[in-house]
């Protein structure tokens, strides 16, 4: 089973005017219409498609779990044969196939990738390695990336209107609380238990 | 002589991790990027067709359906490699025809070992 699941909390923001979705870590959501999406990212990071002709797009919010082999200069392909590539692969392609299945076209794809920070000392790489996959994932699927805001120390929370392609992202500066920190080690406790083998059915 | 696969995915990624898989098995791949691209490609029998579910153009059971209807390759079993789960969608891949259903993410060591399975 995949630990990847729609986002399914909503509310109605006031502001912007839009009916709102909120993608926790392991989440994702794509839309055909005017909502709005939005996620708060730390160490992780959330990768934004959308068709431009169409505006029909969505986000993920995920990180992976653990070091991948490419960095012996493997190859993506290559290194499928790891748990955490695949991992970070069906991450990506949960969001492909519901934008797609939603009538988005693949040949306008354009992405947007945000988060990957450094949020404390040892977090560096997980932040790094996670911006490293998402750029290369979307290179190989002839995905253009025509903004991001990524690395750094300070989380992200990021606003992505699919219909228009709008983005509106403010930082966030943590002072007394740690809930992004939290959140996110919760959820990389769940990525790291997640089975990446397949269930096979013989009919 | 090599047996010939048909792989039928949109993602690059994908075409590329079962090529290299199934080539370095002694296969002989052939790939499309969506079901239209691999009815195009019918026009020879195939040992194996593996195919995705979520495609532009024309979808994994749509696919399976016209595979059903080419004299080459209406023997053929059919693998269909999806990140779909729901038995809604199996009984629908059921019924168009295939014979496997391997739910994403797989090992690649898997995807041989059902090829292995179907091809003795």
């Amino acid at each position: 089973m995949s630990s990847f699941h729609d986002a399914k909390n909503t509310y109605w923001d006031g502001r912007f005017k839009r009916n709102t979705v909120k993608l926790l870590p392991g989440e994702y959501h794509s839309t055909k219409g005017d909502e709005m999406l939005v996620t708060v990212l730390g160490s992780c990071v959330a990768a934004c498609i959308r068709d431009a002709r169409s505006g029909i797009g969505g986000m993920n919010h995920f990180l992976l779990p653990e070091q991948r082999n490419s960095e012996n200069k493997k190859n993506f392909a290559e290194s499928y044969d790891s748990s955490v590539t695949r991992y970070g692969d069906l991450a990506m392609e949960m969001l492909i196939n519901d934008i797609i299945r939603r009538g988005g076209d693949r040949k306008y794809f354009e992405a947007k990738v945000f988060g990957g920070a450094q949020m404390f000392e040892s977090s560096m790489q997980i932040g790094q390695r996670n911006i490293e996959f998402v750029r290369e994932y979307l290179d190989f699927e002839s995905i253009p990336i025509n903004s991001e805001d990524v690395a750094g120390k300070q989380g992200r929370k990021v606003y992505y209107i699919p219909e228009t392609g709008e983005i509106f992202l403010k930082r966030i500066v943590s002072l007394h609380n740690n809930t992004i920190e939290q959140r996110e080690a919760k959820y990389l406790r769940q990525a790291k238990e997640t089975k990446t083998e397949a269930e096979i059915d013989f009919f | 002589m090599a047996k010939k696969i048909l792989f039928v995915d949109d993602s690059a990624s994908m075409r590329q991790v079962v090529g290299i898989a199934m080539k370095n098995a002694g296969y002989e791949v052939e790939t499309a990027n969506d079901g239209q691209d691999g009815v195009s490609k019918l026009g020879e029998r195939f040992s194996a067709i593996i195919t995705d579910l979520n495609m532009p153009n024309m979808n994994g059971i749509e696919f399976i359906k016209a595979i059903k209807q080419d004299a080459n390759n209406k023997f053929t079993p059919i693998i269909m490699l999806t990140t779909e789960s729901s038995d809604e969608m199996k009984k629908q891949g059921q019924a168009a025809g295939a014979k496997v259903w391997m739910v994403k993410p797989f090992k690649p060591a898997q995807l041989l070992m059902v090829l292995q399975k179907l091809l003795g």
